[in-house]
């Protein structure tokens, strides 16, 4: 499906960075509860995943290992959203196959830029594994 | 020979009893000592001259030598004065005719009061140090110069579940024979403890758990132990229980973590937030109200610069700091701190100089910690520098310690990569420059300025550099500027 999933269990900050994400041209949707993005995750395939690690019932870590496993090689692209500084996330996070993450308080214009990225060379890896 | 005049002219107070131990005689030693002439001596029980206290002492000891012809000898305290006390070393001594009766009794005085002083004094020590080694919560024990153990506490055997008795008087080697023996002890800790066996030398602190019932984790050290006067006494042990300090060590860290955790995503929410709207073509901000904006931006990032400090700071407080190394160019840390303080340096309209030669080797380091590294010192240096000053940053390769600056520490580890970063600012003064790496430390001239800072940066700057093998130093001047050198170890690539 063509949307952004964003998974975020704060609403501000979902809502910011959802407009943000429109801003940009992006269809994105928004869920606080980590069981029901997974479940829209493996039902639909978004676009690309932005996950909170911190989500009620289900954590980003694991909507991002399962994600992977289940699309293998035409999984979205995950970026992971932790809290500041917590080294042990970010490697946790490359362990389970997130390709990004990103540390709060962020930028959404840098936040804007990677998701750019990613959509980019998210058709180039398209276009090969068909 | 004249007897009586060595009677009288003894530096010894002597007196002579009656058989029924009344005072005959007292030389002029003895008048002097009790402060009374012969006469007022004269026709007294020998027991009166006793203080209270000592007095049916004196009074068995004279029946003895009465009774027992014998002579009698020991430590008793004499009234020789209306308040004044002194410990004596009282001689009996009868003398006989040939058929056994008793004549006369020599009575020798030996004032001891000093001495007996100076020893009591000195058990008292003894004692205070016992309750002292006792009372600590510190297992302890020592061996002297001969590797024997002299003194082992009663948390020593607590600890390692060994009477005191049983180790005392034997060698360190023995010692360590009966630790073996126990299995909740590592084996790892029994062969170090084994190395100080003979070493006077060294200083070292170790740790190591206990795995009986409960884990214990304990922490300990060894030093030779020597007097004032450089004499070696021994080698002295010392081993604390860590466990419940570690839990509150990592209960701090976890609520640091928990609470900078908890601040991450309002502050992520009101940074986003005015980043929207400063973004937004249609907002309609005056000018006033685009500066307001931009101060709460400022206050953001400077808060959220602060978290990021408490959050180092506690983990290199629980040596909790891991690096991820890989090689990167020096280059590379630096770009990624100028993306930060870039903004910074350019309000304050201040010249920034970079002169780093192209041709230095990749360093094996964690990005990200050198580029704080960087961040920290380049902050330090815009804000302590007025307005339109010029700040530089500076790298060298280093192989020879004769190439590094003038006050640079012996110890620093060459080959490396030397990196200067200079500003024109308050400088800092020579009193204060011991300190600035402390946590939490402002220096005098920062705080009359009221120039901000939580006084970590540097605390932080420091723990990175050395946590890469590197060293940090400074030289500065009040009013001349500071320039802060920090080395990373040049590590060649073993692939």
């Amino acid at each position: 499906m063509s949307y952004i999933l964003l998974a975020e269990d704060d609403r501000s900050l979902q809502f910011l960075v959802q407009r943000k994400l429109e801003q940009e041209g992006y269809t994105v949707r928004s869920i606080e509860n980590g069981a029901e993005a997974l479940a829209l995750a493996l039902k639909e395939r978004p676009m690309l995943l932005l996950l909170d690690i911190g989500l009620p019932e289900v954590t980003g870590y694991e909507i991002c290992r399962i994600v992977k496993r289940h699309y293998g090689v035409q999984a979205p692209p995950v970026v992971i959203i932790s809290t500041n500084g917590q080294d042990s996330d970010v490697e946790a996070a490359e362990d389970i196959g997130a390709d990004d993450y990103l540390i709060k308080p962020f930028s959404l214009r840098d936040l804007a830029e990677r998701v750019r990225d990613f959509m980019n060379n998210s058709h180039v890896r398209q276009s090969y594994s068909i | 020979m004249d007897y009586s005049a060595l009677f009288q002219e003894s530096p010894v107070p002597i007196l002579i009893l009656n058989p029924e131990g009344v005072i005959e005689q007292a030389n002029a030693a003895a008048q002097t000592f009790y402060g009374r002439p012969e006469e007022a001596l004269q026709n007294k029980s020998i027991a009166t001259l006793a203080h209270a206290e000592s007095q049916r002492l004196q009074e068995r000891a004279l029946r003895y030598v009465l009774h027992e012809r014998r002579s009698w000898e020991g430590l008793l305290d004499q009234q020789v004065g209306e308040r004044k006390v002194r410990t004596v070393r009282f001689h009996l001594s009868p003398v006989c005719t040939p058929e056994g009766q008793i004549r006369k009794v020599l009575c020798f005085i030996l004032d001891v009061n000093e001495l007996v002083d100076a020893q009591r004094a000195l058990q008292r020590e003894c004692n205070r140090l016992e309750a002292v080694m006792e009372s600590v919560n510190d297992a302890i024990f020592m061996v002297d110069a001969q590797g024997t153990v002299v003194t082992a506490n009663l948390q020593f055997e607590r600890l390692f579940n060994l009477p005191r008795y049983d180790v005392l008087d034997r060698s360190l080697r023995d010692l360590v024979g009966q630790l073996r023996t126990q299995p909740s002890l590592p084996p790892d800790f029994t062969n170090v403890l084994l190395n100080f066996s003979g070493d006077y030398k060294q200083s070292a602190s170790y740790e190591f758990e206990i795995s009986d019932t409960a884990r214990r984790v304990i922490r300990w050290y060894t030093e030779p132990v020597y007097t004032y006067d450089g004499t070696l006494l021994g080698r002295l042990f010392v081993f604390r229980d860590a466990t419940h300090e570690l839990a509150v060590d990592r209960t701090k860290t976890e609520f640091v973590s928990l609470v900078t955790h908890e601040l991450s995503t309002p502050l992520s929410a009101i940074k986003n937030a005015i980043e929207l709207l400063e973004d937004d073509p249609e907002s309609r901000l005056s000018e006033d109200g685009r500066q307001y904006i931009q101060i709460v931006y400022q206050r953001v990032e400077l808060l959220e610069s602060l978290i990021k400090d408490i959050i180092a700071l506690t983990r290199i407080e629980a040596g909790r700091i891991e690096l991820r190394r890989a090689y990167h160019p020096l280059k590379a840390a630096l770009d990624e701190a100028l993306s930060g303080v870039r903004a910074m340096i350019e309000a304050r309209k201040q010249k920034l100089y970079l002169e780093i030669p192209s041709d230095l080797p990749l360093l094996w380091i964690d990005r990200s910690r050198i580029a704080q590294v960087f961040t920290n010192l380049l902050t330090n240096a815009s804000k302590y520098t007025p307005e339109e000053g010029v700040l530089l940053v500076r790298a060298a390769r280093v192989d020879q310690h004769s190439d590094l600056p003038e006050n640079s520490p012996s110890d620093v580890r060459l080959p490396a990569v030397l990196v200067m970063v200079q500003d024109t600012g308050i400088g800092i003064a020579p009193e204060e420059q011991p300190f600035i790496f402390q946590r939490f430390y402002r220096s005098e001239e920062a705080r009359r300025r009221r120039i901000q800072g939580s006084g970590l940066g540097l605390t932080i700057v420091e723990s990175f550099v050395t946590l890469h093998g590197g060293k940090i130093w400074l030289r500065s001047a009040p009013m001349q500027g500071s320039s802060f050198f920090f080395t990373l170890p040049i590590v060649e690539s073993t692939s």
